[in-house]
């Protein structure tokens, strides 16, 4: 009876050390990274001098997509400020077309983007918008477009998120360099 | 700072192979090829125009928001004492003239992490070098002109445990070879386009 009651006492203390390894490792895995405030691409800034200069636009995106996987090994992503990836598509798009002079907050077109989702995961990317183009109440423009995006995976976690990093604010260029490049967008104009 | 990632590789791989030996400290070189830069030899125009700078560095051809960050300000200062240019922003100028300046980070050495843990494992008796290139693409455009673009090369080459550095070349810390990495390629590149261009019509 001693001896069982002993290893039962052993069986639950090695569980306990179990528990406590596996919350400290839990815990210790939820560790978040702010992407940096988005940076006008020098790709796309040569892409917009294919629009009129005169072109002007305001901006309006919608709430944030429920699909959203922004982690590579222990690194979760967030948007910056308020971490909607919404509001980082926002002021991405007012960034690009306020560095190439197409941006007016009081303007009558209106460049509107639905983030649908946002996927970042080790050495793979992808996202996908609705945007559609108004002017005068009428549509110019409506289109859903998606990027994706492979890379080699590291064997360093911190080279792995470093390159993740990199990714997430990159593949929001490439998103807003299919747009800027659409023949049918620059006609909308 | 821009090849730290390719330090922190090396200096991961030996980190794994063993948690040892302070002694081995990087050592950057940066090629002689370039050379610092003559502003005087610039044409510099009797009526200087401005220009909108866009700066962008990347690593294997992907941007890079932090590097940008850290590269923008030191590029933009080197821009503007140029002398090239009447006013230099990173708003659109009336003319529509830009300046793109795109540096991306390149690696030349393959399997950086194998050669670290190498380093590592003989507590750096065994040296090793790994280089790393630097592709500078600058574009001149200018509205109903002909786009000007120039691409200037550039390496840094670094060292870790018992290896020799390139021959004829000075010895620095890592931050300070990309430092003068920078001011050299930009230099060469706005070098470039001023020979290419007449940047006052």
């Amino acid at each position: 009876m001693t001896r069982y009651l002993g290893a039962r006492r052993r069986f639950t203390r090695s569980l306990a050390g179990s528990a406590i390894l596996a919350g400290a490792l839990t815990v210790s895995g939820c560790v978040t990274q702010q992407v940096l405030s988005y940076q006008a691409s020098v790709a796309n800034q040569m892409t917009l001098t294919r629009l009129l200069p005169e072109a002007r636009y305001r901006v309006t995106t919608g709430a944030d997509p429920a699909d959203v996987q922004t982690s590579v090994r222990a690194i979760r992503f967030s948007a910056p400020g308020s971490g909607s990836w919404s509001s980082y598509l926002n002021e991405a798009i007012r960034t690009e077309l306020s560095t190439s002079g197409n941006y007016d907050a009081s303007a009558t077109a209106t460049l509107e983007a639905t983030l649908l989702e946002v996927h970042v995961t080790d050495g793979k990317a992808e996202l996908a918008a609705h945007f559609v183009v108004r002017r005068d109440q009428t549509v110019r423009y409506d289109k859903l477009l998606r990027v994706n995006t492979h890379w080699d995976s590291e064997f360093l976690g911190v080279l792995a998120a470093s390159n993740g990093l990199n990714h997430t604010t990159a593949i929001f260029q490439d998103l807003l360099r299919k747009l800027f490049e659409d023949p049918d967008f620059v006609k909308a104009t | 700072m821009f090849n730290t990632k390719r330090t922190i590789v090396l200096a991961g791989a030996i980190g794994l192979a063993l948690s040892l030996s302070a002694c081995m400290t990087p050592h950057s070189y940066v090629d002689q090829s370039l050379g610092e830069p003559h502003y005087a030899d610039l044409k510099k125009s009797a009526s200087p125009q401005p220009i909108q700078l866009l700066v962008e560095f990347q690593s294997k051809g992907v941007a890079n928001a932090r590097a940008t960050e850290a590269v923008k300000p030191r590029v933009y200062e080197q821009v503007s004492q140029s002398g090239l240019f009447s006013q230099v922003s990173y708003d659109p100028v009336p003319s529509g003239r830009k300046l793109s300046i795109s540096i991306n980070n390149i690696a030349l050495t393959d399997n950086v992490a194998a050669k670290g843990f190498g380093v590592g494992l003989t507590f750096g008796l065994v040296g090793t070098m790994v280089t790393d290139g630097y592709i500078c693409t600058v574009n001149y455009v200018e509205p109903k002109h002909d786009a000007v673009t120039k691409v200037v090369k550039h390496a840094i080459y670094t060292t870790i445990g018992n290896a020799s550095g390139p021959a004829g070349l000075q010895s620095m810390p890592i931050q300070q070879a990309s430092d003068t990495m920078i001011r050299q390629i930009v230099a060469r590149s706005l070098e470039e386009i001023d020979q290419s261009s007449d940047l006052a019509q």
